[in-house]
């Protein structure tokens, strides 16, 4: 009965967002994104990392579609691995997000009392940081690299999750089946993840699919100063950092790259509205 | 009907644009009011009574909504025609409204005497000094101490607040006030409080008033005139007595029997069978013919026209026209 | 309103020791001897056992951190940088007030230009206009400020040769930066004053203020954008954080000396002490910047204020 009754309300949520040309605009570029990255081994027509000093600083041609970067290596192709970089990057970090901070927000808002000031007061001192500085200061503690960027991008995002589904479960931890759950000594655990936990699912996902946004930025902007991913690796933000150097007479460097993130960041942000348009039908306008 | 009505609506239609499809809120209505008389306007929820309201007003959102025909003469002039400046001169001076639910018709932010005091310092010339005496005055006429003035919306109960729209409607002594079901949202205890207080003001004042509300009781207290909407269209309107003594459309007739008699026992109340067509659905023919207990042919498929029961009476209903064809013969 | 504005206070101080032990432990943690990188490598065992035990680098985590906080809260010291070996705040100090002039030139833009065109959407919801600005607004929010920055420096620097690409001080250096730096939230706060607009411009009392004959400018400024405030604030509170993010990245495009650029260059020297101070310096901004929401919530809001 309850089961159907979710399906019902999924279809709905699905058929509203299906009219919602810009997310599923969004959708679609995303998705395409997707595949590049996966397929970059097959689609990407030289390797991301080759050096061809002889054909350094090729502006846009047949041969190399974007052109060639200093140590002439083809900018069409570090593009798609980029892709595959930067999405990777949004995936991982905001799933570590998403599990910390859930699983805090879970027991602070299930626990009360105590265990939730304490959590909460935490999630405080994380806030009172801001995100990108955050996430800067924790990279200059573990170093750079791509496992550590995302450790920090995920961090830095922690309370917000831990914030959302503890007010969701604030408000479900009061309904009579959870009342019901507890007097058929079902354990807490369980009732967390069996009961709790799906019923803030809504909120989550739209803050995920904006989150991803945020989080492929803020990892840009990370390996844009250098403490991000390091070339020779593909990434969008180091691109732009080198291209920079080189603004003067090769500024496809730099409009490559910078399209690549915008896109990226624009599908997930359209899909975002959409999916929160959708969901939540008070703030449709 | 010689003399000069303060309000004359004729032929008026109103549409929404809907996602849906159109919404035709409001379908050749004729209605006039008199100087100094207070018309009850009856019908359920969705007939189109507010969309009137805010049509005579000219605060319909447009878009979605659209007159689509018809005038609305106020003390000669026709609302739909006059400029906005013209028309905002009218607002609250001549015409004000008090509005159903008087938790969200204040301003949160504004303290209620300056909302008082807006309504005054818009249409007169005085001071903000005098006009705050004004609105100290005005508090106390409606039954609120004076010092009240300096508090927020959010410091008063729901018959309170609702006192407060009633001095800002009042402020102006305007020549109309259009009451939008203005006891629905109160308590039941608080609800004769204000009726009785604003059926004060209007004799001591002499407003004429539109008084929409579904309470038959509280049209046959204190209005002259009864006008019965159903699907946007009035389909009988009268003198109280007229509409008391012989209702005559099936559907008034309706809302009658499903009112508790005191002096018969009886164990169901009467109901109008069915439910309001769609707002989005165009019936052919009369649109209570679904509903109708005595729904003849053409009811499906023609229109009922205007019948004059009595110069004062008319009803939108074949089952008059049939007689007033058979006494014209 | 006192009593409020004092617990609020007291948090600050908790919330900014939390800080404080936090950014002090992560770094801690951080593999890298400080003492080698000042003496370089060529130093002797004992004088780097020597400098060691000077440094106290010795004695246990919380005995360090006590001492850290100690100095801040009696001599106002938050140490001493490793390379440059002045003291920390004065680092800092030299350079925030550019940070500062940056993020509040931003925020000026953003609260000006976003609220107006905010303001206009809503009015005429639906319309071209403001299609072709929520439009405009999703992309500024969805834009890498330092991408932003680099065209601009394109267009209006390299090409058109109008404004100076780098450095800090005139107000020519200040467009270009605090523009870019000021797009993503002007989006932000036009988007979330649209969208709070829209939510009072429907509710009753803008009916009672229309039909009281009030002009339509007035019942959108006087009731409807100031009922619509509420939301506006916080995200612009919020985004204060984000600017003095943004600010990092914006000072590495346009070369301008701020804190950011002296935090990247002391994480890339491992020059703790520096990090450690911005960090907290940041967040103390930051916190207070928060608590003057708060308290504005109390002048907007007649219910907090009565409270």
């Amino acid at each position: 009965m309850e089961e159907k009754k979710s399906r019902s309300q999924l279809m709905t949520v699905l058929k509203t967002l299906s009219r919602n040309k810009m997310a599923i605009f969004g959708l679609i570029i995303l998705l395409l994104l997707l595949i590049m990255g996966i397929l970059a081994d097959f689609i990407a027509p030289y390797d991301y990392a080759k050096q061809d000093l002889a054909n350094a600083f090729q502006h846009p041609n047949a041969k190399h579609l974007f052109g060639t970067d200093e140590f002439g290596r083809d900018i069409f192709s570090r593009i798609i691995y980029g892709a595959r970089t930067s999405l990777l990057v949004g995936f991982v970090s905001v799933g570590i997000a998403v599990v910390v901070g859930g699983a805090l927000g879970a027991v602070a808002g299930y626990y009360g009392k105590r265990i939730d000031n304490f959590i909460m007061r935490l999630m405080d001192v994380l806030l009172a940081i801001p995100q990108t500085l955050l996430a800067i200061a924790i990279v200059a503690a573990l170093g750079t690299g791509l496992t550590n960027l995302m450790i920090a991008v995920g961090i830095s995002a922690v309370p917000t999750y831990a914030r959302i589904v503890r007010a969701s479960v604030l408000t479900i931890r009061e309904e009579e089946y959870i009342e019901a759950a507890k007097a058929s000594g079902t354990t807490n655990v369980r009732i967390i993840v069996r009961h709790i936990l799906p019923n803030c699912i809504a909120p989550v996902i739209v803050q995920v699919t904006l989150g991803m946004a945020g989080a492929i930025l803020t990892a840009a902007g990370m390996s844009f100063i250098g403490l991000g991913i390091q070339p020779p690796n593909a990434e969008w933000g180091n691109m732009l950092s080198t291209g920079r150097d080189y603004i003067r007479g090769y500024s496809y460097m730099t409009m490559f790259p910078g399209l690549a993130i915008v896109i990226t960041v624009l599908s997930l942000n359209l899909l975002g509205d959409g999916l929160r348009d959708a969901l939540d039908p008070k703030l449709r306008n | 009907m010689g003399e000069q009505n303060l309000l004359d609506i004729k032929n008026l239609s109103v549409e929404y644009k809907t996602e849906d499809g159109i919404v035709y809120a409001v379908n050749e209505l004729n209605m006039e009011i008199g100087h100094k008389e207070t018309l009850g306007f009856v019908g359920e929820t969705g007939a189109g009574k507010t969309t009137t309201a805010m049509t005579i007003m000219g605060l319909l959102p447009t878009p979605p909504g659209k007159v689509t025909s018809g005038e609305i003469l106020f003390d000669g002039r026709d609302m739909l025609k006059i400029g906005d400046k013209e028309r905002r001169g009218i607002l609250g001076e001549e015409i004000s409204i008090i509005f159903q639910d008087p938790m969200t018709s204040l301003n949160p932010s504004m303290k209620v005497g300056d909302q008082i005091v807006e309504m005054i310092r818009l249409h007169k010339t005085i001071s903000k000094k005098d006009a705050m005496e004004e609105a100290d005055r005005l508090l106390e006429m409606v039954g609120i101490r004076r010092e009240r003035a300096n508090d927020y919306p959010h410091q008063f109960s729901g018959g309170m607040k609702q006192r407060v729209v009633i001095a800002i409607a009042l402020a102006c002594q305007p020549k109309l006030i259009i009451a939008d079901e203005p006891t629905t949202a109160l308590d039941v205890t608080i609800q004769a409080q204000v009726m009785n207080l604003i059926k004060g003001f209007k004799e001591k004042l002499g407003t004429s008033m539109i008084l929409i509300t579904h309470d038959l009781g509280i049209v046959a207290e204190i209005c002259d005139k009864v006008a019965i909407m159903y699907a946007g269209q009035v389909v009988e309107y009268a003198d109280v007595e007229g509409i008391y003594l012989n209702p005559c459309h099936p559907y008034t007739k309706g809302l009658f029997n499903s009112i508790p008699k005191l002096d018969t026992e009886e164990e169901w109340l009467e109901e109008i069978h069915g439910l309001p067509p769609e707002p989005t659905e165009r019936i052919e023919g009369c649109s209570f013919s679904p509903r109708c207990p005595n729904c003849m042919k053409i009811c499906k498929h023609k229109k009922p026209g205007i019948t004059y029961i009595d110069d004062r009476h008319y009803v939108r209903c074949f089952l008059y026209e049939n007689q007033e064809v058979k006494a014209d013969e | 309103m006192l009593k409020f504005t004092l617990k609020r206070l007291a948090s600050l101080v908790l919330v900014l020791i939390g800080v404080s032990f936090l950014v002090f432990m992560l770094l801690s943690l951080t593999p890298g001897d400080p003492v080698r990188m000042m003496l370089g490598e060529s130093a002797t065992p004992e004088a780097q056992e020597a400098l060691r035990k000077e440094m106290g680098l010795d004695d246990p985590l919380l005995l360090q951190y006590g001492r850290y906080m100690k100095n801040i809260v009696v001599h106002q010291d938050l140490g001493t940088s490793y390379s440059t070996q002045r003291p920390v705040l004065d680092e800092i100090m030299n350079v925030f007030p550019n940070t500062v002039q940056l993020a509040v030139a931003a925020m000026v833009i953003a609260v000006i230009l976003g609220i107006f065109l905010g303001i206009i959407s809503a009015v005429k919801q639906n319309s071209l206009l403001d299609n072709i600005v929520m439009v405009l607004a999703l992309i500024g929010t969805s834009a890498p400020i330092f991408w932003i920055g680099i065209l601009m420096i394109l267009l209006f620097s390299v090409q058109l040769g109008w404004l100076p690409p780098s450095g800090f001080g005139s107000f020519e250096q200040l467009i270009m930066p605090a523009v870019a730096l000021g797009m993503q939230s002007t989006a932000v706060v036009a988007r979330m004053t649209r969208s709070s607009m829209l939510e009072v411009i429907r509710q009753d009392f803008v009916k009672t203020a229309r039909a009281k004959g009030q002009r339509e400018i007035i019942v959108i400024l006087k009731h409807v954008f100031r009922n619509a405030l509420i939301p506006i604030i916080t995200v612009v509170g919020l985004q204060f954080g984000t600017l003095l993010g943004g600010a990092m990245l914006t000072e590495v495009v346009f070369s301008i000396p701020g804190v950011g650029r002296l935090m990247i260059e002391a994480i890339k020297q491992r020059d703790f002490p520096i990090v450690q101070g911005s960090v907290l310096f940041v967040a103390a901004c930051f916190s207070l910047v928060n608590l003057a929401v708060d308290l504005l919530y109390a002048v907007v809001d007649p219910k907090v204020s009565k409270e």
